[in-house]
């Protein structure tokens, strides 16, 4: 095949700037940015917070508007798509729908027949352990169930690529570590391509074949590496530790570079 | 992967055969009962003041004589007429405030600059009681019907419209967010996303514009109409008939009531999900 080896995004040259309140130029918090990603492919982008992160995500996600070129399967993105599917941090289920109906929702809207989105949801809710709870509503469940709620509302879909924005960080350890492997399970099973932005190190030596950290002003990478280890891994595998001290080695040496700058700014 | 999720919570009690049928629970009889105190100790208040003759009929009939003029009212069908004018005035008024009121809402909901741009114009009038606009509605619409209604229905249409321009304007974008990246499409997202994020603003706009719809039936009917209960009241007042002035007020009060009731339970409908 023609595309075998081509990634199936790939991020060149992405710029993304706001403007900044009392100040005449406006920030860069994407400055030609690059990076590619292939099919399959579970990434963590760790990085501190404010660094631009979302900002990328959102590019990727259609929701923020950017110059340079984002190429999805070899088409620009412009726009939000279904084959580009997002779990927010904030869940952002439908608070008006029952389970059942924020999972159906993407079917839904892409004209599927009511009787095969209603079993394609039920398979989708229990493969996120939900099953009984399709006719609850999102209000009335804890942040872990939202979430696989989230999750199954975007599986759904079917979409090529997941995009999840620090999902598990509003979740308590336990569950948070309970839905990392579970959401393995599935990316088992799939091989989605993800996109998983984290603050935790622990959480992306989990999950990732890939670990990306972003440094800030503007955002680059300083640290792409692959975790080459079986899954599920043991959470402290001697391995594991190491590839951990090597992230937070390159978070650390951010900061102090980004502390010398400010120390130069200030002197 | 192994499920290991809980199951739904055990048993669930089945409610007694009372309870089915009346939707009381737990210590609801005795809320009921002291409900219901109030009530009679208002109504003990007026028989006492009026049965120890400390003040004339005249002035306020008692409890029982009003209760035998609204018996007879109803009797001859005079107070169901009265009611049924009243009440037409107020569902039609409030309908076409609401007809005008929704499209408009929409719009300015979803769009900053067309608020921005009329945003002056409501704080202005907004301000103005609609009573105020009767001697206006008579000079330009006659004593007719049009008058009253177009005086109802200005009072309905500030607060449908405020509510529904907020709930509109109010939506999280994180859901219209999601909403897209699932593949929905403007239409799909006005009527699942948006809509629906505003019902309970709209829920609001509704219970007050339906109030005010009110507030102003009874102020034009006192000003110029041949039937209503306004006009009840008003004609009760002329012709010193203190009971009739009763029994028009406490009509629109048990009107009023059963109204809000309907709302209440449209609105535990709609908001199953809060
Ligand atoms: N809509 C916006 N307008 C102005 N500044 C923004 C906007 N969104 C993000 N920023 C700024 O861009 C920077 C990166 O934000 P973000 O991508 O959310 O960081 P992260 O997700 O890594 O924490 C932050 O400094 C933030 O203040
Ligand atoms: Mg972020």
């Amino acid at each position: 095949m023609l595309h075998e080896h081509a990634p199936i995004l790939s991020v060149d040259g992405v710029t993304v700037a706001f403007k900044s309140p009392g100040q005449a130029a406006d920030r860069h918090v994407l400055n030609r940015l690059k990076l590619s990603v292939e099919a399959g492919q579970f990434i963590c982008l760790l990085g501190p917070s404010g660094c631009g992160k979302t900002t990328l995500l959102n590019c990727v996600a259609g929701f923020q508007p950017y110059e340079g070129h984002i190429y999805f399967n070899g088409a620009k993105i412009e726009k939000p798509g279904k084959e580009r599917g997002v779990v927010f941090q904030e869940y952002a289920l439908f608070p008006w729908f029952t389970v059942e109906q924020n999972v159906e929702f993407g079917l839904r809207v892409n004209g599927v027949p009511a009787a095969e989105r209603k079993e394609q949801a039920r398979h989708y809710i229990r493969m996120v352990g939900l099953a009984g709870f399709e006719k609850h509503y999102p209000g009335k469940l804890s942040g872990g169930m939202k979430q696989r709620a989230g999750l199954a509302r975007v599986l759904a879909n079917e979409p090529s690529m997941l995009l999840m924005d620090e999902p598990f960080a509003a979740l308590d350890e336990q569950t948070r570590e309970k839905l990392q492997t579970e959401l393995l399970g599935i990316w088992e099973k799939q091989r989605k391509t993800c996109l998983f932005v984290t603050h935790s190190i622990q959480e992306a030596v989990y999950l990732a074949d890939r670990v990306i950290v972003l440094q800030p002003n503007p955002a680059h990478i300083a640290l792409d590496l692959r975790i080459d280890l079986p899954r599920l891994r043991n959470r402290h595998d001697e391995k594991l530790l190491q590839y951990q001290a090597r992230i937070s080695e390159a978070l650390r040496e951010g900061e102090r570079e980004y502390g010398e700058h400010l120390s130069v700014i200030t002197a | 992967m192994e499920n290991t999720f809980p199951s739904l919570p055990h048993k669930r009690v089945r409610p007694s055969l009372i309870r089915r049928f009346l939707p009381i629970q737990g210590k609801a009889w005795l809320r009921l009962l002291i409900r219901l105190s109030g009530l009679s100790l208002l109504l003990l208040a007026w028989g006492l003041i009026t049965g120890l003759g400390y003040v004339a009929p005249a002035q306020l009939p008692s409890p029982v004589a009003t209760l035998e003029t609204m018996s007879h009212m109803l009797g001859d069908g005079s107070l169901v007429l009265h009611a049924l004018s009243s009440l037409k005035r107020v569902f039609f008024g409030f309908g076409v405030a609401f007809a005008i009121a929704l499209p408009l809402g929409l719009m300015l909901g979803s769009s900053r600059l067309l608020r921005d741009a009329i945003n002056p114009v409501i704080e202005l009038l907004r301000p103005i009681p609609p009573l105020a606009f009767i001697s206006l509605a008579i000079l330009w619409l006659g004593i007719d019907e049009w008058s009253k209604i177009s005086i109802i229905i200005y009072g309905a249409f500030f607060p449908l419209l405020l509510n529904i321009t907020g709930g509109i304007s109010q939506v999280d974008p994180v859901h219209i967010r999601a909403a897209q990246s699932l593949g929905a499409r403007k239409l799909h997202i006005f009527w699942y996303v948006t809509l629906r994020a505003a019902i309970p603003n709209m829920m609001i706009g509704i219970r007050s514009g339906m109030g005010m719809a009110f507030i102003c039936l009874v102020g034009s009917e006192l000003i110029a109409a041949n039937e209503g209960l306004g006009f009840l009241i008003q004609e009760g007042r002329y012709m010193f008939k203190t009971d009739q002035v009763l029994v028009g007020m406490i009509t629109i009060g048990i009107i009023g009531y059963l109204i809000n009731l309907l709302l209440t339970t449209l609105e535990k409908i709609l908001l199953r999900w809060k």
